[in-house]
This record gives C-alpha cells, structure tokens and sequence, in this order.
C-alpha cells in the first residue's frame, strides 16, 4: 500500500471527522472511492430479488423433477396392475377347467 | 389366492392456503416496496442507503424466526421421528438460511456507507455469518449425507446446538456492545412513514418466507411420499413373485 492510499480518511472514523479541521488535504482518492447511497440500495434490493428468484427457480426444478419421478412411478404401477389383472384372469380360467 | 392390488399414488394435499399465501406475501411486499420508494423520506445522516433497513432487518427477523423453528422441528424430529416435522425442519432450516444470504448481502451494502467498511468482525455480524455457516452446514450435511437417516438425524442434533447461537445474536448489542445498532430500541426508525415503511416490510417479508416454507414443504413431503411408494412398489413385487413361486 503506497503512503498516499494510508492516508486517505474512511467514513465514520475519527480521521474523517477531523479532516475539515486538519486543513487542505488532497481528498481526490477519498472522493473517487465514495459509491452513491442509492446505487447501494438498488444494489441491495437487486441481490435481494435474485436470490428469491434463484431459490425459487431451484424450487421449481426440484418440483418438476419429483411429478416426473412420480409420473414414471405410476407408469410403473399401471403397466404391474395390467398384469396382475391378466395373471388373476388367467388363474380363474385355470380353475374353472379343473372345476367338475 | 387373490393377489393384492399394487399401492396407489396417494397425492399429498397442498397446504390449507399456499395460493391466498403467496398472493398476500406478494401485495405485502410491493406494497411496502412502494412505501419506501415513494412515501417514505430518506434519513437525514445517512441519505437513501438507509432504505436498506427495511428488508435489511426484516430478513434478519426472519432468518431468526426460521432458524429458531426450525430447531425447534429438528428437536420434535429426534424425540419422536415424523416425516412431517423432518420436512417442517427441512424447509424451515433452507428459509431461514436463504434469509440469512440476504442478510448478510445488503448488510455490507449498507455498512460500506454509513460505517466506511463492507465487513468488521464485531460480535453481532460474526454471530450471523457463525450462524448462517452453520445452517448451510446443517443443510449440506443431510443433503450430501450417503446414510439418509444419519444425516437427518446429525443434522437435526447440530441444527439443535445452532439454536442458542440464533438466540445470541438478538442479544450481541446488549452483551458485547460494537458497532451494530440495536434496532428497535435504538431508534431505527424516526417518522412514522418510516415506522410504516419497516411494519410493512416485517410483514411483507415474514409471508413471503412463511408461504417459501410451506411451498418446499409440500415439495419435501412429496419427495418422502415418492420414496415411501416406491419402497411399498418394491415389496409388493417381491410378494407376487414369491405367491407366484408357491402357486406354480
């Protein structure tokens, strides 16, 4: 760090306060490193959406991911309930050949 | 012998007002967005990045709020093991964790102009980060766990102990001092469009993380649901083919 950015006064400390009474100092740096207030708040509210957003957009995937698993599962069940069905046809037909 | 049927994909009922939730949360939010944009007078020491406050400390109420609910589900979940209060725990946990983010995002914003610095460890913000590290880590660990049950169930236990840190960071000012004001006893909000701006805010932000965890909970209970059917699926094959064994 070079002597001139050591001594360049941040916000709220004892240095900035007493700048004024110090006498002419070169404040160039100190200005040029001020960000306005309301590009902070914009800022602020903009990460504050885009981390909703990114939860919710996860949320969502996660969502779609779960109904496609469950649609398969329930592919699933009906093709095994078809067969069940016809396997308890058939054993029905088998018992009533061997029916007298 | 009559084979049972296969198991029905039972649906898992949405919660009573997940919709009227999201909608409310919703008008809170924009409502209070336009509170502090238009109605409310930018503070007189720090200018308009004082508006961050609003969201700011009602991200703060609810990163508390869903963390603190959240152990509370995690302890009801070692005590007497439900799916319901690991889901609860589950969603309330990652509520309180994405608040948390949003916390500790705008904090800094904020602190860069009014204190001169993005980040000093001082007692209230280290115990935020201490506790917003611990939540992931709670939430990672039963994610990433390869024995489900262990990890819910260590997970559950830390997500305990991180309760009283939770607590602790309400109290920092008062015990440890530094530079974080206390809020609502240090004079946040000096008008009452400010009061109104920051009640909005509260609110607003408060359904909108309460209709974030019902909406992940509904999620998680169909995901426990999907297992729980494709666990039942898988028994009910095993039981045909041996009924099929015995009656060839």
């Amino acid at each position: 760090m070079s002597n001139a950015a050591a001594e360049i006064p941040t916000a709220g400390t004892t240095e900035a306060r007493t700048v004024a009474a110090a006498g002419p100092r070169d404040l160039s740096a100190y200005k040029e490193e001020q960000i306005a207030g309301g590009d902070l708040a914009a800022a602020a509210y903009l990460l504050l959406w885009a981390i909703i957003g990114a939860y919710l957009w996860r949320t969502a995937r996660r969502q779609a991911v779960a109904e496609s698993a469950l649609r398969a599962l329930e592919g699933r069940l009906d093709a095994e309930f078809a067969r069940a069905a016809a396997q308890a046809g058939r054993g029905d037909a088998a018992a009533a050949e061997r029916a007298p | 012998m009559t084979l049972p049927n296969p198991p029905s994909p039972r649906p898992v009922a949405a919660p009573l007002g997940l919709s009227l939730a999201i909608v409310v949360a919703i008008g809170l939010v924009e409502a209070a967005l336009a509170h502090i944009a238009f109605a409310t007078p930018p503070d007189i020491a720090l200018g308009v990045v004082q508006k961050i406050f609003y969201f700011h400390v009602a991200s703060a109420f609810a990163m508390l709020l869903f963390l603190v609910l959240g152990a509370g589900l995690s302890a009801i979940d070692l005590v007497a093991p439900s799916d319901r209060a690991d889901a609860g725990a589950r969603g309330a946990l990652e509520v309180g964790a994405l608040f948390g983010a949003i916390l500790l995002v705008t904090g800094p914003l904020w602190a860069r102009k009014s204190w001169g610095t993005w980040w000093t460890f001082e007692p209230r913000l280290t115990l935020s980060l201490l506790v917003e590290l611990l939540a992931l880590a709670v939430l990672m660990l039963r994610g990433l766990s390869s024995d489900a049950q262990l990890g819910r169930r260590a997970g559950a236990a830390m997500a305990v102990m991180a309760a009283p840190i939770s607590l602790l960071i309400h109290l920092a000012v008062k015990l440890w001092g530094g530079n974080h004001p206390s809020v609502l006893q240090g004079g946040g909000v000096q008008s009452a469009a400010m009061r109104i701006s920051f009640w909005l805010a509260v609110a607003g932000v408060l359904t909108l993380a309460s209709a974030l965890l019902a909406l992940r909970y509904q999620q998680l209970r169909l995901d426990q649901r999907h297992r729980e059917l494709e666990l039942t699926f898988a028994a009910w094959q095993l039981r045909r083919t041996r009924t099929a064994g015995e009656s060839s």
